[in-house]
């Protein structure tokens, strides 16, 4: 049998290209963001019972499966036009605080972390978990692990799978939560919120505590004042499950506060030919182009631009990390895009501490977890706040039930404008005549766009580890002046 | 630094195996030939004599989330999808994983297999000692399909053949099998 060497093993979950032209005096004249699309995936919807998209959306990609799966069976519910008991929801609001405590610890210890635990400039080898453990202690990997395995267990019991749920049907949840594992996950929430403190304090040590890394966030370099897109409930306050989408524009002041089922009066999408993905903007403001302001449709759906568009938080610990944030950045909003970590560790914070929440809430016993659907069929919009921003599924039946037409704008996709932008800016600072373009001065523009923890995953899982991200540096004739391959070296 | 408090009982969500080995077909089902891992994979359990000993796996998230459920396991075998230009479309070669428990991270979302195996054996879970994993060469699929192409289908039985005959010939079934 052939064999090969793989080093390291990677599964591609979508991955990325960056172009950078110079120009005649060796400063940045253009810069590209590129990924490739996977198509058809309507097409792939079009003619199956709606029901089933609950469970087919989990598998459009590898790394948020919970958070299609809520959007979808909420497009259900509203295509079926039924309204949830009371137990349903807050079972759903459970078990997805328990996916954002997962996915957000994962993000903040493995993926963006790292940047600042290990450096940025310190070689792309010791830029990982592994080296964030060698900085903070052995212990933190098996608190990660842990916490992991425990957010990974509150979705199986409650969505009987962990990764790919299934219990989430239209009208409700499939099977009632039994005392026994009710116990189980107050346990585990508990955890959550210990966890989710600990973080805090190893984010205030490592990143707050570090001067530079402070003067790296608060400098131009990764800033941007674009409006602030999130959702909130009645009060304001954020929630990731439900509520209306607010956005604020870039001064902080309310701009629109809509329904999901009316994102298409308030979002359009522009096209550029130099890549598949379409950029999202405010159609009432417009697109005016890769440009930043309140003249601009240009927005953020990120953990940072939803502390923006809220006015504030519904639990007490994560509400008081955010007033201290918004206290050292001297006011709302905020717009430094590196501040995005911090806004994900509140975030952390929240997500465990409404888990806890609803974890104690005798009413997730109840046994009435679905109303059963009567009602034709007909069209409906399921929104949720992914980690990684809004994430809208819109879905159109005809009165049997079969997909005519679906839309998704999946949560990367409402940041590409802001995410080439923040690229191209970082690019522009980094890349100068004389600069040597060393890993640092590449990881630095990388960092730009991680902060947004950006997921492509609709890409294909083939091995042997296409780059998940290659950036490179042209100079004015188009030759190949530079180039890095993340995960390759 | 924050302290936390002494540790919750463990989650039974990845008890120790010992003796087994965890089957994993690795790869999307609705991603076209992506999925051609897990097909292969439950081809290939029912092709091995002693199952009892082995936990067929389906997986089609991430790195991390992979490693996380090998956690307990004493070998894994691992069929996935291969992209190679050079290789014919069915070919089965077998992907050796070097041993650097210091790599990059690998994606834009996932921390690696291997540093997260890595990770999990520092901290004194019980990780498989022994990983092998088997790729299979694909044309990268550009739809959302739940079929396999007709030129991966047609050699689906060879490829079946090739991964069980390699893992019953080189006695890399789980102890205990006949």
């Amino acid at each position: 049998m052939r064999k090969i060497m793989i080093d390291p093993v990677t599964r591609l979950e979508g991955h990325g290209k960056i172009a950078i032209f110079l120009n005649d005096e060796g400063a940045v004249e253009n810069c590209y963001f590129q990924v490739p699309e996977l198509r058809g995936f309507e097409q792939f919807c079009v003619g199956r019972p709606v029901e089933e998209m609950p469970r087919i959306t989990t598998r459009i990609c590898g790394v948020c499966p919970e958070a299609h799966h809520m959007a979808s069976v909420k497009a259900c519910d509203a295509v079926f036009k039924v309204e949830l008991p009371p137990a349903a929801k807050k079972l759903r609001e459970l078990l997805y605080s328990s996916f954002f405590v997962g996915d957000h610890t994962l993000h903040f210890y493995a993926l963006g972390g790292p940047d600042f635990v290990v450096g940025p400039d310190a070689p792309p080898e010791e830029r990982n978990i592994l080296g964030v453990v060698k900085k903070v202690g052995l212990e933190v990997g098996g608190k990660v692990i842990e916490l992991r395995k425990r957010a990974q267990r509150v979705v199986s019991i409650i969505g009987g799978k962990a990764l790919h749920p299934v219990a989430c049907v239209p009208g409700g949840v499939a099977k009632p939560l039994k005392p026994e594992e009710r116990d189980e996950i107050v346990g585990h929430t508990d955890y959550f919120v210990e966890f989710a403190k600990f973080t805090i304090g190893v984010f205030d040590q490592v990143v707050r505590g570090n001067q530079a890394y402070v003067d790296m966030i608060r400098s131009d370099t990764y800033t941007h004042r674009f409006y602030s897109m999130g959702t909130v409930d009645e009060n304001n306050k954020l929630n990731f499950y439900d509520g209306k989408v607010r956005v604020v524009d870039p001064d902080g002041k309310e701009f629109v506060k809509f329904p999901p089922r009316d994102y298409l009066q308030v979002l359009a999408e522009h096209v550029e030919p130099w890549t598949y993905l379409k950029f999202p903007f405010l159609k009432q403001v417009g697109w005016k182009g890769f440009v930043e302001g309140k003249d601009s449709g240009v927005y953020r759906a990120t953990p940072l631009s939803r502390l923006n568009a809220a006015d504030g938080l519904a639990t007490p610990l994560a509400q008081e990390q955010y007033e201290r944030m918004y206290e050292r950045f001297e006011g709302k909003p905020v717009h430094q895009t590196l501040a995005t970590h911090w806004a994900r560790v509140i975030e952390l914070l929240y997500a465990a501490e409404r888990a806890a929440q609803l974890a104690r809430d005798d009413e997730i016993l109840s046994d009435r977890t679905r109303t059963i659907p009567t009602a034709t069929p007909s069209e409906g919009v399921g929104c949720v706040e992914a980690p990684r921003g809004t994430l809208y599924h819109h879905y159109i039946t005809d009165e049997r039930g079969i997909l005519q037409k679906v839309n998704l704008i999946v949560g990367t996709t409402n940041n590409h404008a802001a995410i080439a932008m923040s690229i191209r800016k970082a690019a522009h600072v980094m890349i100068r005549r004389g600069v040597e373009i060393t890993d640092g001065v590449l990881n630095r523009i990388e960092m730009a766009f991680r902060a947004y923890d950006p997921c492509f995953g609709c890409a294909t899982h083939a091995l042997p580890g296409k780059m998940p991200l290659e950036v490179q540096v042209f100079d004015s004739h188009g030759t190949l002046l530079a180039s890095r391959r993340r995960g390759s070296e | 630094m924050t302290r936390m408090e002494p540790c919750l009982p463990r989650a039974d969500v990845a008890p120790n195996k010992p003796g087994k080995t965890a089957l994993v077909g690795l790869g999307n089902p609705a991603h076209g030939d992506d999925g051609i891992g897990p097909v292969v994979a439950r081809h290939v359990y029912n092709l091995l004599h002693n199952p009892a000993n082995v936990d067929l796996l389906e997986h089609a998230a991430s790195g991390f989330s992979l490693a996380e459920r090998l956690v307990g396991y004493q070998r894994a075998v691992i069929v996935d999808a291969l992209t190679d230009p050079q290789a014919e479309v069915g070919t089965v070669s077998q992907v050796e994983i070097q041993d650097s428990p210091g790599c990059s991270f690998l994606s834009f979302h996932t921390a690696g297999f291997h540093d997260i195996l890595s990770l999990a054996r520092a901290v004194g879970l019980e990780v498989p000692r022994a990983i092998v994993m088997y790729g299979i060469t694909i044309r990268e699929p550009g739809t959302f399909s739940e079929n396999l192409s007709a030129e991966l289908a047609a050699r689906l039985p060879q490829i079946v053949k090739a991964i069980a005959g390699e893992e019953i010939r080189e006695n890399r079934t789980p102890a205990g099998s006949s």
